[in-house]
């Protein structure tokens, strides 16, 4: 945990609709209904690293990643998509949302590079979490003041 | 115009891409420093991109490192450089400025972002008077 630095809720939520606009030009309306039990996620994080220490993790179903990244990449719904571009575009969605949380931290913390992998609950509480409603299904996005646990 | 878009994402390779070949750019992609090093090795005098797009935060060879590489070629002085990045602190603007870089764009940005950051290095084709575009 590390002391001194904060990440203030509204800031993230201010990054998240900066974030929505410039790559999906589109608002990040945020999701009011419970969060619902998703079985099926896909997980994008990147840590920080330095005066502060933790993480941005951007979790979704695959679903709905993979219309984040046709959004991204502008292709209409019939046009095939890798996994490897859905899997590139949330972990660029991340290394876009963590960069511009260290840009708010001050002090010297470098970003790390994006994993993409299946979601695993660890038990890691957010400082910070917005939940974003893409298209009536939830996108997480949490910042966690601890690392990531590794992984198998 | 040649321009070389430097960047671990594919994603963000293409979308960088599609704003630059809009500007009629023929668009050249590296993955890391490294590969964009290859990329500029590999090209003749006179094939060389008048642009490079490069990202920091890569594996096997960071933005820095290759702008900092990039600059001390003689052969390569002609290349415009311009960082594309999450990094926004004011002193690593000023890090990459000092290494070389002559723009500096920060994620995320809007196609409007990037066309404003060409015209400002002079390498849009503004409409004309006439309101053509090229």
């Amino acid at each position: 945990v590390t002391a001194g630095l904060v990440v203030d809720e509204e800031v993230v939520a201010s990054i998240v609709e900066q974030v929505w606009e410039s790559l999906f030009d589109t608002g990040a309306p945020p999701w009011y209904a419970e969060l619902p039990a998703l079985t099926d996620r896909v997980a994008a994080e990147v840590r920080l690293r330095g005066d502060w220490n933790g993480s941005v993790r951007v979790s979704c179903e695959p679903a709905t990643a993979e219309w984040i990244a046709r959004t991204m990449l502008a292709l209409a719904g019939d046009d095939s998509l890798p996994d490897d571009d859905v899997h590139d575009a949330l972990g660029e969605v991340v290394n876009v949302v963590g960069g511009n949380v260290k840009g708010t931290l001050g002090g010297e913390t470098s970003l790390g590079l994006p994993v993409v992998r299946p979601f695993q609950f660890d038990g890691r509480e957010p400082v910070s979490r917005r939940v974003v409603d893409w298209l009536g299904r939830p996108v997480v996005v949490e910042v966690f003041d601890v690392e990531p646990l590794p992984h198998e | 115009m040649r321009a070389l878009v430097v960047d671990d994402s594919r994603v963000m390779r293409k979308i960088i891409a599609r704003t630059l070949v809009e500007e009629g750019f023929e668009v050249l992609e590296a993955g890391d420093g490294q590969e964009a090093l290859d990329v500029l090795g590999a090209a003749p005098a006179g094939e060389l991109p008048v642009l490079a797009c490069v990202d920091w935060n890569m594996p096997v060879m960071d933005g820095l490192t290759f702008v900092t590489e990039v600059r001390q070629a003689a052969a390569w002085r002609a290349i415009t450089l311009m960082m594309v990045t999450t990094e926004s602190e004011h002193s690593q603007i000023v890090r990459a400025l000092a290494a070389g870089a002559h723009e500096y764009l920060i994620k995320p940005f809007t196609a409007d972002g990037l066309r404003e950051k060409l015209s400002l290095l002079g390498l849009t084709a503004a409409p004309g008077l006439d309101g053509a575009v090229r």
